[in-house]
């Protein structure tokens, strides 16, 4: 009966932290696979806090909208989940990649390896003159 | 398939949602955990700590909810939140539930089994092999829509030389033919056809083998004959070694040398054939000179398969430039063209006749639908402006427009599908009862149309419940969301009056559209009871037969012999009150020879007879008596008119009419065929006209005065005491007892007769009665609602006007006149769509003219009446209003 709340809440940080980056849409899947790879089986707090360093804290992450993320990666196949306990000893639920994940982020990983060189060619000085 | 495996995922998301909101619950919960805990460390104190975490979330509700959205189907969550909230308001008010599901199931099911028999009647492929490469090629006359057929030579060069067609097969269906085996006989339908037939038509016989072509080039040599799966079972006991066996056809011996598979019937839909013989044998069963040549043989009609890639017009076109006509003995006369059609569908001598009765039923129940559609809008309307209260809550609370729109929508959907089930059901409880006015033609022989359910009828009756659905439920439901808040919410009445005129419209529309259905169920009624009773005839208590002596090759004197011996046995039977017999020709009473085979004139003028409407008939001396035809002049034959006596004829009212306006018609003369006869009698017209022709010349003459006993085609009415369907077998066996081999066909009752021949209007009839009954009905209702609504919607108006000093009796009358009118109103429009309607029926009009004026009054009464009734009911509710209570409940 009630309309649904709009998506606003997604981008209202960037307001408080203006030096930081939203994460651009589709990126973050790409991260949360990678960050899947390279740390194993990790809960979702884990891994917003992972990315967050990763990203050398320079992007700002809003982490409520890693769960509908997760979600879907699982729906699609690439990671699987767990429920188990933290390091301190705090049950949680654990993702890791499965077989079909770490081919999907391989390709993905390409293709942006492939987007950004051409990006940077374009939007290079030198990149005109070649 | 990564894709579709998450569809299919967040589908199973629409379920158990308990259990996973409460995981969703626990993950989130220990997310924050973590952070706090992690916070802490970082010396923030417990408030804070929890503060940060839940802002770095962006908010747990707004979380749950985008997870949600993606765990499930957003737009089908809502659709079904739509259908869940529909049915529980559909089951509180499970009055109207029940009325509208009810009428509409029966608006629909009408409609589908209409569509079945179109299905049946025009789309059904033939059960062979790629149905739709077969066509069908046929000689018509394009002045006269019937089908004149191909001579031999034709079809050879057709078949030669046209390069449409893969393979090209002549077929004759016979009706009646004589098929004696080793432990019964019977008449019944069978085809002649070329050797190629069934290759053709891919169909394999279950048992022995089709025809091979060396048994189709010498007339009269291969007797051979596959016979039909159902004859195999009825006739030949199923023997599963009959390959080889003899079975007699018109009285030749013919070696069985195959049985069709079951649902092989042939090519022609509705009349399945129960015995193939090679074309080669028409001659010999008496269907052409028997002189061992191919010379006047008539092939019906032609059937072939188009090579791949060729289009039926195309293959028409060829077929028009390449053909040359060469003059035969029997089609000589008439210049034909050559038509070629999609082989699937009733025969096109049949097709005009159909089209008209399918467009004619088609047209009543989708009127009946409309009606349906109209009667349930107004009720949606009505129930809208009860539920504006409830919608206007639900608007100030933020709903949009179109989420009302659509949740009202949805529950006219699901009506509508509810429906579409049942009406589905229905169809097929009202097909059983169509199918029997399919089941035989007027001679007795079976008909065979597959009826069954098929994807076609399927998605028919789901499309017009959808399409019934967005018709009667989009316009209440955009009406019902059209609101002014804050007069709603105030409590104002004035909103009453809102969308009068469109209910008001309807109700009218309702009204005008039953009068119409009914003027013409009541027309066809009359027509009906003017067919069953006859018009100066009478056909109670009269049993029909066919004797064909022609078949077993009787000659002239066997026929007389047999005639004499037949005549005398049967009117010694107990309980025969008279007997008739007639020269054969189709049909005893309607369907005579034509008299265009007949040169008729008066001596001194010239030739007279009409090139066609004459009907001659050679009749015996009981003849008038039996069938009751009132002798206006002069005598009926008697036994002396025989061949040695004078010439003698005997003519109908409309004939001397027409030929001697201002005489007496008896002892004029006539030349018939270069002989001279004198008119003896002038008798009534017997057949029932429809109002579209006048009643037809009819010309008599006296059967031993004829050459009749050639034809050996004898046609026998006799008149009993008792119920003479039962007597049919006995009769059956007297004829037995005098000549136990003379082929006997289509025994019946007269009424029988009357009713396969007039099939078209007592279907009609039928379907007429059903619908306009409930179209009077819906008009009730319809009427019943809006008058209900409205004086529940003018309780406080009601109670003002008697406060005021109004009487009940003026409250009354106040909204029984406001009945009458709308009434009045619908029946005066319905009856000129009535007249317009009369178009369309008039072919089945018998007995009435099409705007009888009685049938439109009576029926006009009979609807104001019933308004009358509906609107009383509320009235009396009206009456009754305290003024106290009604003024208090603001």
């Amino acid at each position: 009966m009630t309309d649904k709340p709009s998506e606003k809440s997604n981008y209202k940080s960037s307001d408080r932290t203006s030096d930081k980056t939203d994460v651009q849409q589709g990126t973050l899947a790409l991260m949360i696979l990678k960050t899947l790879d390279s740390m194993g089986a990790l809960h979702g707090y884990g891994i917003a806090r992972r990315i967050e360093q990763t990203s050398g804290n320079l992007l700002s992450l809003n982490y409520g909208t890693l769960y509908p993320a997760l979600l879907k990666l699982e729906q699609e196949g690439y990671i699987a989940s767990e429920w188990g306990f933290s390091d301190n000893n705090r049950k949680a639920k654990f993702y890791k990649l499965t077989r079909a994940g770490r081919k999907q982020l391989e390709r993905e990983a390409q293709d942006w390896v492939q987007t950004t060189a051409i990006l940077a060619r374009f939007l290079s000085p030198e990149g005109e003159r070649t | 398939m990564r894709a579709l495996r998450a569809w299919f995922l967040r589908f199973g998301g629409l379920f158990a949602r308990k259990r996973r909101d409460s995981e969703l619950d626990e993950e989130l919960d220990s997310h924050l955990h973590l952070h706090i805990e992690d916070n802490l460390q970082r010396g923030m104190t417990p408030a804070e700590a929890r503060r940060q975490a839940l802002i770095k979330l962006g908010g747990v509700e707004q979380t749950k909810e985008r997870y949600r959205d993606r765990r499930g189907i957003p737009f089908l969550e809502t659709l079904l939140q739509d259908i869940r909230f529909a049915l529980r308001m559909l089951r509180k008010s499970p009055g109207f539930t029940a009325v509208a599901v009810l009428t509409l199931a029966l608006g629909i099911g009408a409609n589908t089994a209409i569509f079945t028999l179109v299905d049946a009647l025009y789309f059904k492929p033939l059960p062979v092999n790629y149905p739709q490469q077969l066509m069908r090629v046929y000689a018509r006359v394009p002045s006269r829509s019937y089908n004149e057929g191909f001579s031999d030579p034709e079809f050879k060069f057709l078949r030669d030389h046209a390069s449409s067609f893969g393979a090209l097969s002549a077929e004759t269906q016979v009706a009646q033919l004589h098929v004696v085996t080793t432990s019964d006989s019977a008449e019944l339908r069978g085809a002649f056809v070329s050797a190629n037939y069934f290759s053709l038509l891919g169909v394999e016989p279950r048992l022995g083998r089709a025809f091979l072509p060396s048994e189709d080039v010498a007339p009269g040599r291969d007797a051979v004959a596959v016979v039909s799966n159902q004859f195999w079972k009825t006739h030949l006991a199923s023997n599963p070694t009959v390959v080889g066996a003899e079975i007699h056809i018109n009285r030749i011996p013919f070696k069985i040398i195959g049985v069709a598979p079951p649902n092989f019937y042939g090519d022609i839909a509705g009349m399945p054939a129960q015995v193939w013989v090679p074309t080669s044998m028409l001659g010999a069963c008496g269907y052409a000179c028997s002189d061992g040549t191919y010379r006047c043989i008539v092939y019906d009609g032609l059937v072939g398969r188009l090579v791949p890639g060729r289009s039926p017009a195309a293959a028409q076109a060829e077929l028009r430039s390449l053909m040359v006509w060469s003059a035969t003995d029997w089609l000589n006369r008439t210049p034909r063209q050559v038509v070629a059609m999609p082989a699937n569908g009733v025969d096109p001598d049949q097709r005009a006749e159909s089209d008209a009765q399918m467009q004619l039923l088609a047209s009543v129940t989708a009127s009946l639908l409309l009606i349906v559609c109209a009667n349930l809008a107004g009720l949606l309307l009505s129930r809208g402006l009860a539920r504006r209260k409830e919608i206007a809550v639900r608007l100030s609370l933020g709903a949009s427009r179109s989420r009302i729109v659509r949740q009202l929508f949805t529950e006219s959907l699901i009506l509508a599908v509810i429906a579409g089930i049942l009406g589905l059901w229905f169809s097929i409880w009202a097909r059983d009862v169509l199918s029997g006015f399919y089941a035989t033609d007027s001679e007795g022989f079976h008909h065979l149309y597959d009826l069954s359910l098929d994807w076609r009828v399927l998605a028919y009756s789901i499309s017009i419940a959808l399409l019934a659905g967005i018709f009667f439920g989009l316009l209440p439901a955009i009406r019902t969301s059209r609101q002014d808040l804050v007069t709603e919410l105030k409590g104002g009445s004035c909103a009453e009056h809102s969308g009068n005129w469109l209910r008001h419209g309807l109700v009218i529309a309702q009204v005008a559209l039953s009068m119409t259905l009914l003027v013409s169920a009541g027309l066809l009624i009359r027509s009906g009871l003017a067919i069953e009773r006859g018009t100066n005839f009478d056909p109670g208590h009269m049993a029909l037969l066919r004797l064909r002596p022609e078949l077993i090759k009787y000659t002239p004197p066997q026929v007389e012999s047999l005639i004499h011996r037949v005549m005398q046995a049967v009117q010694m039977m107990p309980g025969v009150q008279s007997a008739a017999f007639m020269e054969g020709g189709e049909g005893l009473v309607w369907n005579w020879q034509n008299g265009h085979e007949l040169t008729v004139s008066v001596p001194g003028e010239n030739q007279i007879t009409p090139a066609s409407g004459l009907r001659v008939q050679d009749v015996n001396a009981t003849f008038f008596a039996t069938l009751r035809i009132p002798i206006l002049q002069g005598r009926a034959f008697t036994e002396q008119d025989n061949a040695a006596a004078p010439r003698v004829a005997i003519v109908n009212d409309a004939f001397a009419q027409g030929i001697w306006p201002h005489a007496s018609a008896v002892g004029q003369m006539l030349l018939i065929a270069r002989r001279s006869y004198q008119v003896v009698g002038v008798v009534a017209n017997i057949q029932p006209s429809s109002t579209l022709q006048a009643a037809s010349p009819h010309l008599y003459l006296s059967y031993w005065q004829s050459n009749a006993t050639q034809n050996g085609d004898i046609r026998m009415a006799i008149r009993v005491a008792g119920d003479p369907s039962r007597e049919l077998s006995r009769i059956r066996h007297i004829v037995q007892s005098v000549d136990p081999i003379v082929p006997i066909g289509e025994e019946m009752t007269m009424s029988e007769q009357l009713g396969l021949e007039y099939m078209p209007v007592l279907l009609g009839r039928s379907v007429m009665i059903f619908c306009g009954f409930l179209a009077l009905v819906l008009s009730a209702i319809g009427v019943y609602s809006i008058f209900a609504f409205a004086v529940r919607a003018r309780t406080r108006e009601i109670g003002v006007r008697m406060a005021l000093g109004a009487e009940p009796a003026d409250v009354l009358r106040m909204i029984v006149l406001r009945g009458v009118e709308v009434s009045c109103l619908g029946v005066v429009i319905g009856a000129f769509g009535a007249v317009g309607a009369a178009r369309f029926t008039r072919s089945l009009i018998f007995g009435v003219t099409a705007n009888d004026s009685w049938t439109l009054l009576a029926v006009g009464l009979l609807l104001i009446l019933v308004a009358l009734l509906a609107c009383y009911i509320p009235a009396r509710r009206a009456m009754k209003v305290d003024p106290m209570v009604a003024l208090r409940h603001e």
